[in-house]
């Protein structure tokens, strides 16, 4: 490699180091306050003992199980620990859509819901398909104009 | 959040008529713009690890803030020779991701403009994430600049040709 390279690359190896760092700081710091600064119960922890947030407000996000004539049963997952809330709403729904929600929790992980939006399943998933597709369009358009130069470790323009 | 089309499409409309004021801004600059509306959505890798039943939001939220963003642009552009041009239109291409997502509605939250010097979120609560209307007016739109551009640079060429008329030789 010339020295020319090796300098460059050299202190742009510094200078990445440093943005990392301060990267790794900025979402290890968010990990840690997170819970400090969140305004309602973080659905983790709902789901360990819902319980014990009754009569709270809360915040829940998850897929609409099964569908009665006064609202949903709405499945929370966070992490490996899943329940099934039964939402009151009169919010038309059906099965596989995405809900997210306000709401009052009662007994037996009952929710008046406060404030309610769903998500229909198949512009859920019309929405993540089409967004696929961008990826492999972009790498495409980003290749046709730059070439990664692997001497320099840099992308340099195509003639 | 928009699909990744309406974001996409939202940044090369931007570039496109930039270009009619900055020359130098061609395709390729335009295609760094494009990437660079993308950069938020780095925060999505956190999908990945829902699968493996793992909760990496909490972590990779910054991510999806401007200043976790502008460090991940930093990061990028030293990947170019002309870096500082290369950041800055990274960093056009994520403030325009951040406009459009302040559009969004959610039932709480929104994008923490502010993070880490404030933990408030805002959102202005206009169209819904799954709203495809939004993807289809910006792809719309994109068509209209398109058209735009090119009689632009036809009438520019035009000009030139007027104004510099070829020598016989």
């Amino acid at each position: 490699m010339p020295k020319f390279y090796r300098g460059s690359l050299l202190k742009r190896v510094a200078a990445a180091s440093l943005i990392m760092v301060a990267l790794l700081s900025l979402c290890a710091y968010h990990q840690l306050e997170y819970e400090k600064h969140s305004k309602y119960p973080l659905p983790e922890k709902l789901l360990v003992n819902p319980g014990r947030y009754t009569g709270e407000t809360i915040w829940i996000e998850g897929v609409v199980r099964e569908v009665y004539h006064t609202g949903f049963q709405l499945l929370v997952s966070s992490g490996v620990k899943s329940d099934v809330f039964k939402i009151e709403t009169n919010l038309p729904a059906s099965i596989g859509d995405r809900a997210e929600l306000l709401g009052l929790l009662g007994p037996n992980n009952s929710v008046v819901a406060q404030k309610i939006i769903v998500y229909e399943k198949w512009q859920s998933i019309f929405i993540f398909i089409h967004s696929f597709f961008v990826i492999p369009i972009i790498l495409l358009i980003l290749l046709s104009s730059w070439r990664f130069n692997f001497r320099s470790m840099q992308f340099t323009r195509r003639k | 959040m928009p699909g990744w089309v309406t974001h996409v499409a939202a940044a090369w409309i931007l570039g496109k008529l930039l270009n009619l004021k900055c020359r130098w801004l061609d395709n390729a600059y335009i295609a760094v713009l494009m990437v660079g509306s993308l950069i938020p959505d780095l925060v999505k890798i956190a999908l990945l690890f829902d699968l493996l039943q793992m909760n990496a939001w909490p972590f990779l939220k910054p991510l999806h803030t401007p200043f976790g963003s502008l460090l991940v642009a930093g990061l990028a552009s030293l990947l170019f020779e002309n870096k500082t041009r290369i950041f800055l239109l990274l960093a056009l291409g994520l403030s325009s991701h951040f406009a459009l997502d302040a559009l969004l509605m959610h039932v709480s939250g929104g994008i923490g403009f502010l993070f880490p010097f404030s933990w408030s979120e805002y959102q202005l609560g206009l169209i819904r994430s799954d709203d495809y209307h939004a993807a289809l007016v910006t792809l719309l739109l994109a068509g209209v600049v398109y058209v735009f551009h090119r009689k632009c640079a036809a009438l520019k060429s035009i000009n030139e040709a007027q104004r510099f008329p070829s020598q016989p030789r």
